[in-house]
């Protein structure tokens, strides 16, 4: 396999408050009264030192991209991600180093470059592929395929300034995905678009790659659209390359990172020391929290290749027949997506069962789960009694779950619902 | 399909153009002209009469002022000839130079998401203001042979090398002031009475025969003088001292070096601190 991209210790230096002090021609004039030889701007720092105003973007990166290849980016915001693609792609210089890139390259930073909401959406579209680096002959052979892709028929000779921004993000797409260059460097901009027309551009960029053997460069902060249609990745952290290898190794590593901070809190709840609730006298509940199998806390997000335990620990007081526990599982927009009880599997009495220190449990359904974020409500009552954590409480852990196991070669992302549940088909003849 | 390998390494400042690189994105030189002609001219209700009127309205009031009531000399021709000439080919060099000086700014968008040489974004804007320029130079000829003005063989060079000498001027300037627009916006806010003192410095309204022999080489350092005057001998039959044309010539190529060089040192950056 041919390099096609050879990145050797590129670093790329930006000035803090910049885009960038925004001096005006007075404070310049004041600044050569005191030192003449700046007239022609800036002063060079020594190679590889920073001024204090001053911070590497990127610093020392190295990788290579085969031919065919398809590298995805990811890291979190501020990373590097879009300066790297703008120093690929000759937008800004680097500071350090060297790239070496073997054909032609197209840049895809954002979508609709340069569209003039004056002109028609034939006019865009000349406009917008000539600034791509179509040239003419080969627009205008692929003008009829781009019409059809951005499904905007019988509007083609209006502004686009009338187009409603759906029609104006798919026309914009479209041409953008009928360019043919050897390399392509792409930002984010599948983001766009109502979910049929994100589905079809994916599913472009998948043929892009896959048929026509282009080498293609995609930042993403959608970690299924990485795994779907990158076979690497690198991981970007403060400008420095923290981690390089398959799609879905380096996904993983970002998501344990990047879970992390907000979300460790969310994985395990205990009852404020203000907190009353009803019944202290037959159980107290002391944790309510997830782990790993063997009893360990977890960190950051959850996957489906290993296995938790939901726990429940508590201070059981008193026997009592009428003690219920029970769970119920929510999405983002608080729809209860299913619930289960302690007596799932046949009656618990908790009136034959010794006080003391209790731990409840059961195993996470990763298997049910898919690329979303749950919350899991703990409910608790005395049957016909009374509640001691009724629905809707703020006893709830929180987790982003993520498929990093799938036999399925079309993944995740084409996958709708909030559930993942792997269905056993068979073909009959 | 060329499979040339690109290599990308920190800049060295100073440059002077990569005619091949230019080449390559030829195709974008008329693209962004086109452009802007599409553009300009929609929802207006009188679309590209525009050109037509702007010269005729400025004739008018200049002919009325300084020809019938300041009684300024116009040799040969007569005052509303000798101004439109004047006019037509200032025009070109006003418009050609604010469109340039503000395209870099103007297409900050273009140039922040998509890599193409950046130099085409102000020439092109000189191409767009040829075109304004071609229409109002048949106005001019039209008025002439109305006027009886029959134009001599000589325009066949001079009018040429008028507009070469127009373009090469508005371009050294408009790139020049395009890439300190860049940092300092002060540039778009100066440039109107900068074109407008010029205009004074030029023999637009005035003919460069009211200046003293050693005034008049002076003058001729900015190359528009020339132009002007050499592009109304064409009408008049007079001679204009080609010593002047050169003297012109020479300055219209340093300020157009001095514009590519002040570029191409900063362009690099130009994504970054727009």
């Amino acid at each position: 396999m041919e390099t096609m991209i050879k990145v050797n210790k590129l670093s790329k230096k930006y000035r803090f408050g910049q885009n960038q002090p925004y001096n005006t021609l007075r404070d310049t004039l004041v600044g050569l009264v005191h030192n003449p030889k700046n007239i022609f701007g800036k002063r060079k720092h020594e190679e590889g030192q920073l001024a204090e105003n001053e911070f590497w973007a990127l610093k020392n990166i190295s990788f290579d991209v085969g031919e065919g290849e398809v590298l995805g980016i990811i890291g979190k915001n501020g990373a590097g991600k879009s300066t790297l693609l703008k120093v690929l792609s000759r937008i800004t210089p680097p500071t350090e180093g060297e790239i070496r890139l073997r054909g032609r390259v197209s840049s895809l930073l954002e979508v609709g470059t340069g569209f003039s909401g004056e002109l028609s959406g034939r006019e865009n579209i000349y406009l917008n592929g000539a600034i791509l680096g179509m040239t003419r002959n080969e627009i205008r052979r692929k003008f009829s395929q781009i019409v059809d892709f951005a499904e905007v028929g019988k509007f083609i000779d209006t502004p686009v300034k009338y187009y409603s921004s759906g029609m104006y993000v798919r026309l914009a797409f479209a041409v953008a995905a009928h360019l043919e260059p050897e390399i392509l460097l792409v930002d984010e901009v599948l983001a766009v678009g109502d979910v049929g027309f994100r589905k079809k551009s994916m599913g472009k960029m998948r043929e892009i790659s896959k048929s026509s053997g282009r080498t293609i460069l995609f930042v993403s902060h959608d970690m299924s659209s990485i795994q779907n249609i990158c076979s690497r990745a690198i991981l970007l952290r403060d400008g420095k390359l923290a981690y390089s290898g398959y799609a879905d190794e380096t996904i993983k590593k970002y998501l344990e990172e990047s879970g992390g901070e907000t979300a460790d809190k969310w994985l395990e709840w205990k009852p404020e020391a203000s907190g009353r609730y009803p019944y202290g006298e037959i159980i107290k509940l002391k944790k309510f929290y997830i782990s790993d199998v063997a009893g360990k806390t977890v960190k950051g997000r959850l996957f489906n290749s290993k296995q938790y335990f939901v726990n429940i620990d508590a201070d059981f007081k008193k026997r009592d027949s009428r003690l219920v526990f029970a769970v119920a599982f929510y999405d983002e927009k608080q729809t209860v997506l299913f619930a289960s009880d302690i007596n799932d599997n046949g009656l618990v009495d908790f009136g034959t069962i010794k006080p003391g220190h209790i731990k409840l449990q059961f195993l996470l359904p990763v298997e049910l789960l898919s690329n979303e974020t749950y919350e899991i409500e703990l409910l608790c009552a005395l049957h016909h009694v009374g509640w001691i954590f009724p629905p809707n409480n703020d006893c709830r852990l929180k987790f982003s779950f993520f498929r990093d196991k799938d036999d399925n070669p079309y993944s995740s992302d084409t996958r709708m619902g909030l559930l993942a549940p792997v269905l056993k088909w068979s073909v009959i003849t | 399909m060329d499979t040339k390998e690109i290599v990308i390494r920190p800049k060295s400042s100073w440059n002077f153009i990569d005619f091949a690189e230019l080449w390559r994105f030829r195709e974008l030189f008329y693209v962004f002209a086109w452009r802007d002609i599409k553009v300009r001219y929609k929802q207006t209700l009188l679309g590209i009469l525009w050109v037509v009127f702007q010269p005729l309205v400025s004739t008018f009031i200049f002919t009325v002022f300084f020809g019938n009531l300041a009684k300024i000399s116009s040799g040969k021709l007569p005052y509303a000839l000798f101004v439109l000439a004047g006019l037509v080919f200032w025009n070109f060099f006003s418009s050609a130079l604010s469109h340039a000086a503000t395209s870099m700014v103007g297409s900050a968008n273009i140039f922040q998401k998509v890599y193409f040489p950046k130099m085409i974004l102000p020439l092109s804007a000189i191409l767009t203001s040829f075109v304004d320029f071609l229409i109002n130079l048949a106005m001019l000829l039209l008025a002439a042979i109305v006027l009886g003005y029959y134009p001599s063989l000589s325009a066949l060079i001079i009018f040429p090398m008028a507009v070469v000498v127009t373009a090469i001027t508005a371009a050294g300037l408009g790139l020049l002031l395009t890439s300190i627009n860049i940092k300092y916006r002060d540039v778009g806010y100066i440039l109107p009475y900068f074109i407008q003192l010029l205009l004074f410095l030029t023999p637009v309204i005035y003919p460069i025969t009211i200046l003293s022999q050693s005034h008049r080489f002076i003058m001729a350092l900015n190359p528009m003088t020339s132009v002007i005057e050499a592009s109304r001998t064409v009408f008049s039959g007079a001679t204009y001292d080609p010593v002047y044309m050169v003297v012109s010539f020479i300055s219209a190529l340093v300020i157009l070096s001095v514009g590519i060089l002040y570029f191409n040192k900063t362009e690099q950056f130009f994504a970054d601190i727009v």
